[in-house]
């Protein structure tokens, strides 16, 4: 029962307490660090260094990116730097796409037009880069997107066997990306004679990603109600053209929440552009890397590139945000 | 054993100042010791908010939430010494059921062995017929045994009060009936004050001492079953209260000798003045009668003087002996429940009639209630000679 | 025949003579088919690879050696030091991750304002492209301008810039440091997702029940989330093991070795020094490791499913 009794001094004295401060006896459950002042300020205090110095170390790295890449190429050599750009400078972007025009051989074309005669220092093509990405980017989407539907679709439907053994090999071929398997994969390029073709990354990107795909759409009809499919098959629909003209439209979020997944892997991936590319077809991580390492005293190029080079991503993850952890869990966390 | 008090709790969601919703609107409500209150009303009327209240699950924007006449407003939820069902049971499902029953008195400083907490935990499972389930997790039970399971981790702690937030809405209407009625008894083995919210008005009718009938957020009226059954404070609870729904009809009234004269669209009839205790400050009424209040045949021939009117019937719903009848008189749609319906088919005519006492009057333009329902008989006898009102 | 039968025949009948046990595998051939050439095959033909002796530049001629590239591994001071590496790697790096994730997964849940938002900021680390999260904390790590050693001097513990990527040393840990920054968002993602999972009446029958707030973390939501925590940890460990651009951009796994992690060891002895053999032994072992987390993930996955 709601008893009285006060462990420090006793029932004895319940009345007296009780007469004294009647919320008394609504006191006896409390705890030093959450009832208390002091406790409330220690947590406060704990909580709000330990926000701060997380924001810090996460969104310093962003802003150093952004503050360098508006930086003058005088200012970056400055010795200590400057945490605020004194004369912000598009001079970065400026230089990132000269380079870019000359390198993929449209100065001349810019000089007639334009009058502006371009001669950089800097030889990537930035824009080249980007180009062989999304080619590359697309088109493994594309594959993994539609090969990853289809075989999710009846991995959800229908039971066989062995069904189990194939998502589970299927999951764990998510686990083994690059850099255990470049070595044969660039002997495999070489003897399917592929090496430095676009079409090899597009292969290889889709086999990585459509497990991916498989995983997240699976989820996706395994919880598509199938009171639609059978109302479809009462109107006499084939399996086809249900799977067409009524699950892909409902699926059309997942869908391309799958393609995006797949086109942000393929734009990032570096092992297998980097050893199955040569420098002339870089997609952008290889394209960036050369870049970085070409060019590290002149950081505001690199950051501008950087930033230009993020730019599909970003945008990319405000569309996917609402599957990504499902996503790259195969599902195994549900939001 | 506590003597629960709402006074003048008030609570907004949002800026006040600006575009606030007022969830819960000056509220005073005074539960005695021991009595089960029951709130009532339809969904966003606040009901749920003003149990979390109670809680300490929200904090009220004004007013005061008392415990044995201590404020308790800065008192938190783990410190109120409170026990709540859920909905949805909220059983934590990570553990076995004897954790489940056990994690309150763990909390509790009360200086108890874990010998003696087992102890407990024993007792309320054979109180509950729930103790071969003690090693099982909440999602290996059924509903009914997770019910019984939530009810037995309000029980253990022997708090000071007893919150019920819809704590039937999740079970199937047979288990509803059954464990409403055991919520019942063990609350009155118990003795402890209960606050219980739900939206269906047969188990608040069944279930409580009193009832607080709430709509946007404002106590409508509190309560016996007996009492917003038959006084309804408004037309809202009239229309609330009681299943089917108050048959309702525009209409005016005027005195005639010592009777009042309501006259409707299609038919007028008198009402003794012994049988109104209020003064009719309108002439603007609505008539309403309850179709379990219509009967077959004609009113006068019966000796009562209400209302009787001739109705075609449209569609006749059975339940059991009685039956649901739909018609349409010349008063408009009406529905009533009658006896002796076989034989009856859409299409066939029928004779109604109502007493004058069961008639509820209400002010067209206050709603408020004029004249409400009173027990009488509706026999040929004549009325009783002072309208017996309970 | 059904009269659905009859209606598909218009799709072709060649597809209705197979019988429908077969026809059921049909849509699943062409993922099997690009996963097991470009995944499956290579995982074997490394494995192959690896009892061989053989140039990057002539790999048709390779020179069966049983054994011996597993030898080297095994006496090699170099590898031991990669090997090393790679644990500190992991170890260090996931439990960081997992600890500065948990941290942040909690204030995006308990603390922030406009959560979806404050989350997909939160992300970017993790979904910039990977080289250029290297090359940002390669650059905030450089010995000229870096602003990493303006702070160090600005706190007080060295006295004048100091050379971090270059050096034996301290090598290892920028890019280490790169790492949790780029996985942590993960975990806190994780982490948010899990808590957001957690049904809500659950901590209000916690508080009813006199739980204080370090008691519903530690009965409700810790329990609650071991199984999610289970899959973000091998999550880290897996997304670790197998980093190769945050090292690579960062330091090339130099000076020497001293921060070459397994995955960097085999890039630079296939594509460096051209030996194959041992390049397939390396990739053999990482295989092994990543197997065993791959077992683990799908395991508590299971659980996962059976759960509640």
């Amino acid at each position: 029962m709601a008893t009285t009794t006060d462990p420090d001094t006793g029932p004895s004295t319940d009345a007296d307490a009780n007469a004294g401060d009647p919320t008394a006896e609504f006191r006896k459950n409390q705890s030093w660090l959450f009832d208390t002042t002091a406790g409330t300020y220690l947590r406060k205090i704990v909580v709000g260094f330990v926000s701060t110095v997380s924001l810090l170390y996460l969104l310093f790295p962003l802003y150093w990116m952004v503050v360098t890449a508006l930086k003058s190429t005088q200012e970056i050599q400055q010795i200590p730097p400057t945490v605020f750009p004194e004369n912000p400078s598009l001079e970065g972007f400026r230089l990132v796409i000269e380079s870019s025009l000359e390198t993929g051989g449209y100065a001349g074309v810019v000089e007639n037009v334009f009058g502006v005669t371009i001669s950089s220092a800097i030889n990537v093509d930035v824009i080249g880069i980007i180009l062989n990405s999304l080619k590359v980017s697309i088109g493994a989407g594309v594959i993994a997107v539609v090969l990853g539907t289809i075989a999710s679709y009846v991995l959800s439907r229908r039971e066989f066997r062995g069904k189990n053994a194939l998502m589970s090999v299927l999951l764990a071929s998510l686990m083994f990306p690059g850099t255990a398997i470049m070595v044969p994969e660039w002997e495999l390029i070489n003897t399917l004679d592929l090496y430095d073709t676009h079409l090899s990354l597009i292969l290889i990107y889709g086999a990585m990603t459509s497990p991916f795909v498989v995983w997240l759409m699976k989820g996706f009809f395994d919880e598509f109600p199938d009171s639609i499919i059978e109302a479809s098959r009462i109107d006499q629909c084939s399996s086809v053209e249900t799977f067409w003209y009524v699950i892909v439209p409902m699926a059309r979020n997942s869908l391309i929440a799958s393609f995006i997944f797949a086109f942000l892997l393929a734009w990032n991936e570096l092992v297998f552009a980097l050893t199955l590319l040569d420098n002339q077809n870089y997609t952008v991580p290889p394209g960036l890397l050369t870049f970085v390492q070409g060019f590290n005293t002149q950081w505001n190029v690199v950051a501008a590139a950087s930033i230009i080079v993020s730019l599909p991503v970003l945008l990319g993850l405000a569309y996917i945000q609402r599957y990504f952890v499902q996503g790259l869990t195969g599902g195994a966390i549900k939001g | 054993m506590t003597h629960l008090e709402l006074d003048g709790v008030t609570k907004v969601f949002g800026d006040p100042e600006k575009d606030g919703v007022v969830a819960v609107d000056d509220l005073h409500i005074d539960v005695p010791d021991g009595d089960f209150l029951v709130l009532l009303g339809p969904s966003g009327c606040g009901k749920t908010t003003t149990l979390r209240m109670i809680g300490g699950l929200e904090e009220p924007t004004a007013g005061e939430v008392q415990f044995d006449g201590t404020v308790v407003n800065d008192v938190k939820a783990r410190n109120r010494d409170v026990a709540m069902v859920f909905q949805d049971f909220a059983l934590y499902p990570h553990m076995t059921v004897r954790e489940n029953l056990g994690f309150g008195l763990k909390r509790e400083n009360n200086d108890m062995t874990d010998g003696e907490i087992e102890d407990r935990v024993t007792e309320v499972a054979e109180m509950l017929e729930i103790e071969e389930l003690l090693n099982n997790k909440p999602g290996q039970l059924s509903g009914g045994q997770q019910q019984r399971v939530a009810l037995g981790r309000a029980i253990i702690r022997e708090p000071r009060l007893f919150l019920f937030d819809e704590p039937l809405a999740n079970l199937d209407a047979q288990l509803r009936k059954t464990m409403r009625t055991e919520i019942d008894e063990l609350q009155s083995d118990v003795g402890i004050t209960s606050a219980y919210v739900t939206h269906n008005q047969e188990e608040a009718m069944t279930i409580a001492d009193k009832i607080a009938i709430l709509n946007h957020g404002q106590l409508q009226q509190l309560g016996t079953p007996d009492a917003v059954f038959n006084e309804p404070a408004n037309l809202f609870v009239a229309q609330f209260v009681g299943s089917p729904n108050m048959n309702l009809f525009d209409g005016t009234v005027g005195e005639r000798g010592d009777a009042y004269r309501v006259e409707m669209d299609a038919a007028s009839f008198d009402i003794p003045k012994r049988l109104v205790d209020t003064e009719f400050a309108t002439t603007d009424v609505l008539v309403g009668f309850r179709p379990q209040d219509i009967f077959q045949g004609r009113g006068k021939k019966r000796g009562a003087s209400g209302p009787s009117f001739d109705a075609e019937v449209r569609v006749i719903e059975p339940v059991g002996t009685e039956a649901v009848v739909h018609g349409d008189s010349n008063f408009g749609d009406i529905t009533a429940k009658i006896g002796g319906f076989h034989g009856l088919t859409a299409g066939d005519e029928l004779s109604l009639a109502i007493a004058p006492e069961h008639v509820y009057l209400f002010d067209a333009r206050t709603e408020a209630l004029l004249k409400g329902r009173l027990i009488a008989e509706r026999a040929d006898t004549q009325p009783p000679a002072d309208g017996v009102e309970v | 025949m059904s009269y659905a039968d009859q209606t598909r025949s218009a799709y072709g009948n060649v597809i209705d003579r197979i019988p429908e046990s077969i026809r059921v595998y049909l849509p699943i051939v062409p993922v099997m088919v690009l996963v097991g050439v470009f995944i499956l095959y290579p995982i074997a033909q490394a494995v192959y690879s690896s009892f061989f002796s053989k140039s990057l530049l002539s790999p048709d001629e390779g020179e069966f050696v049983g054994l011996a590239n597993y030898q080297e591994i095994w006496t090699n001071p170099d590898l031991h030091q990669v090997l090393w590496n790679t644990f500190v790697w992991v170890s260090v790096g996931s439990i960081a991750a997992i600890g500065f994730g948990f941290v942040l997964g909690w204030l995006l849940y308990e603390k922030f304002p406009y959560t979806s938002v404050a989350s997909a900021i939160v992300l970017i680390p993790w979904v910039l492209p990977r080289v250029v999260g290297a090359s940002i904390w390669q650059f905030m790590f450089g010995g000229d301008q870096g602003i990493i050693n303006e702070l160090l001097v600005q706190l007080g513990i060295v006295d004048d810039y100091i050379v971090m990527l270059g050096s034996g040393e301290l090598s290892l840990w920028p890019p280490i440091i790169g790492m949790i920054w780029r996985l942590a968002p993960l975990f806190a993602l994780l982490t948010l997702t899990s808590l957001q999972g957690i049904d809500e009446h659950l901590y209000e029958a916690a508080r009813m029940d006199g739980a204080t707030p370090w008691e519903r973390f530690r009965y409700i939501t810790l329990p609650m989330m071991r199984y999610n925590l289970a899959i973000g940890f091998l999550l880290m460990l897996i997304y670790n093991i197998r980093n190769f651009s945050m090292v690579w951009v960062m330091t090339e796994g130099g000076p020497g070795v001293s921060s070459s992690t397994l995955p960097v060891m085999i890039y630079r002895t296939a594509f460096v020094d051209f030996n194959v053999g041992l390049a397939s032994a390396l990739s053999v072992l990482l295989f092994v490791v990543l197997l065993v987390f791959s077992y683990y993930y799908i395991k508590v996955y299971d659980k996962l499913q059976g759960e509640f």
